[in-house]
């Protein structure tokens, strides 16, 4: 292990709005803009999902980012994806050009390319991420094809051991995800987005809207997949409980910005911002 | 190897009133020995063990503390991820409470421990065994979530789980708490074991009995002393 790391992934600057923006909101300060409520231009109606977001992540760790329904969250692991484009923003991988281009800036196909390569994605809505019709198999080939397999013998193994790996009986493997639960169609979600080995996985708020039983399942596997693969994730959720369980650093992000960030333990022990203090104490 | 220099925790509570548990503290640690915490409830006892295990983040002061990852470090401003990587191979921390992801069993929980460092799951379980084993959790129970164990069973799964990593500095709060007699006697013999090894402790001990099989020096926390 060398002492000093180098991150997989640093995002700096990242900021995202939905609307034109106006003089009196484009001009970003940490001090409290009285033109803004939260994270909403009271002049032009323009929202500010994510303001100045700035981290890094490393090797085989799992991230943790908690907020509240609004706080960012989704719009952050979309553009992470390439499946928004950001306002302003950098982002490097350590594994494209030794991390020294920054991603956002590259062209379509590149981002396709590393969306195939190097990224995998759950989706909060298995509808989103999956097509339902397909049959699972079919699902995973997608994904397969995407990232230059063509031997259809190997791609059913793979598929296969992937099926396995996330409880997901072989025997089924022909059946479309829209017959499956919930928990189900998550854990077809999971094992496409490790199809193509990704050394980095964005999980959304997964383990929404499942039964709490289910729930520990889909945890379970996350955790071991982490452990066996040692795979980099970055977990999205507005439940500390999930956050707690999976990660050993966290990102408390609220109205776009992040208010704190440090271990995941300390987050919840010892909150220094009166929002994660909030989030915390009403968790308990 | 441990140095707590001017430690000051301060908590803010409600309507902008704050507490101090830990006022200017200072205390060094050698290998091979092993200081307990003693003071009334609520005077800042675990607070310490939390602020050397970097669970609550110091106000002001000093941690030094020499590790084998990176030599002298300064545990209260060290990175998020140096404190991982000290947690993960040198540093431990038995809490009273077994917080564990639902659903696996106690023993690939106590194995789980060892991944960082053994890639082998069967490597690791065997290990796992032998400690769980030695804190006389039946075989029976290995297979079992822990969530429906008991008090006394839980807090082995916890103690379990740390000693399995050998740890050189071991944070012990209030570990033999729910054992009965016979249990703690194999508690206290693991840890005097692993003291003869070089491991350092410090710990709250609800008993002055284990307290003084394990203990050399004593911090007193109790007011009168503290503000001396
Ligand atoms: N396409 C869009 N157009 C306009 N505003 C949007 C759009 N997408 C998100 N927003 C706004 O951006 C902010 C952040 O939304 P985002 O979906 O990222 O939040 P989130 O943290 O994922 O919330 P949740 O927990 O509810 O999923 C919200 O105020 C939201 O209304
Ligand atoms: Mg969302
Ligand atoms: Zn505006």
């Amino acid at each position: 292990m060398s002492l000093v790391e180098s991150p997989l992934l640093s995002i700096r600057n990242f900021y995202k709005k939905y609307g034109d923006g106006c003089l009196f909101c484009t001009t970003d300060s940490e001090s409290e803009n009285p033109y803004m409520d939260g994270n909403r231009c009271l002049e032009c109606g323009t929202v500010w999902a994510c303001r100045n977001l700035n981290f890094d992540l490393y090797q085989g760790e799992i991230l943790g980012i908690v907020g509240e329904s609004g706080s960012g969250k989704s719009t952050l692991v979309k553009s992470l994806f390439f499946n928004e484009e950001p306002t302003y923003g950098e982002m490097y991988l350590a594994s494209y050009r030794d991390g020294e281009q920054n991603v956002f800036d590259c062209s379509h196909q590149t981002k396709r390319y590393l969306q195939n390569h190097e990224l995998g994605m759950v989706d909060q809505n298995p509808y989103h991420g999956l097509r339902m019709d397909y049959s699972s198999g079919g699902n995973i080939a997608e994904k397969l094809i995407a990232a230059d397999y063509s031997h259809v013998g190997q791609m059913v193994e793979r598929a296969e051991e992937l099926l396995e790996k996330v409880e997901i009986p072989v025997a089924r493997m022909n059946e479309p995800p829209r017959k499956f639960s919930g928990g189900m169609q998550q854990r077809v979600q999971i094992s496409k987005a490790l199809a193509n080995r990704p050394p980095l996985l964005l999980l959304g708020e997964i383990t929404t809207g499942l039964d709490l039983s289910v729930q520990a399942r889909v945890l379970d596997l996350i955790r071991t997949i982490q452990q066996e693969l040692k795979v980099s994730m970055i977990v999205i959720s507005h439940d500390l409980g999930v956050i707690r369980m999976l990660t050993d650093r966290t990102l408390v992000l609220n109205q776009g910005r992040i208010v704190e960030n440090g271990l995941t333990d300390q987050i919840m022990e010892d909150p220094q911002h009166a929002y994660t203090q909030l989030l915390v104490h009403s968790l308990l | 190897m441990l140095k707590v220099e001017g430690l000051y925790k301060r908590f803010s509570i409600s309507n902008g009133k704050t507490i101090a548990p830990i006022q200017d503290l200072h205390f060094s640690l050698e290998p091979s020995t092993s200081i307990g915490i003693a003071g009334p409830s609520g005077i800042g006892k675990s607070s310490i063990l939390k602020c050397l295990h970097r669970t609550y983040l110091c106000t002001q002061g000093n941690i030094w503390y020499d590790s084998m990852l990176y030599g002298w470090i300064n545990l209260a401003e060290a990175s998020e991820r140096q404190i991982i990587e000290i947690r993960t191979y040198e540093v431990s921390y038995v809490s009273q409470f077994l917080r564990v992801i639902p659903r696996v069993s106690c023993l690939d929980i106590v194995a789980g421990e060892l991944f960082p460092m053994i890639e082998n799951m069967e490597a690791a379980r065997i290990q796992a065994k032998d400690i769980l084993q030695r804190l006389g959790i039946p075989e029976k129970l290995w297979t079992l979530y822990p969530a429906t164990f008991s008090g006394g069973e839980k807090q082995r799964i916890n103690l379990a789980k740390s000693l399995i990593k050998k740890p050189r500095l071991l944070l012990l709060d209030e570990p033999t708490a729910s054992l009965d007699e016979n249990m703690k006697e194999k508690v206290v013999e693991l840890l005097l074991e692993m003291k003869k090894e070089g491991t350092a402790m410090i710990g709250v001990f609800h008993d002055w009995e284990t307290m003084d099989v394990i203990v050399d020096h004593v911090l007193d926390m109790t007011p009168s002393t503290a503000s001396q």
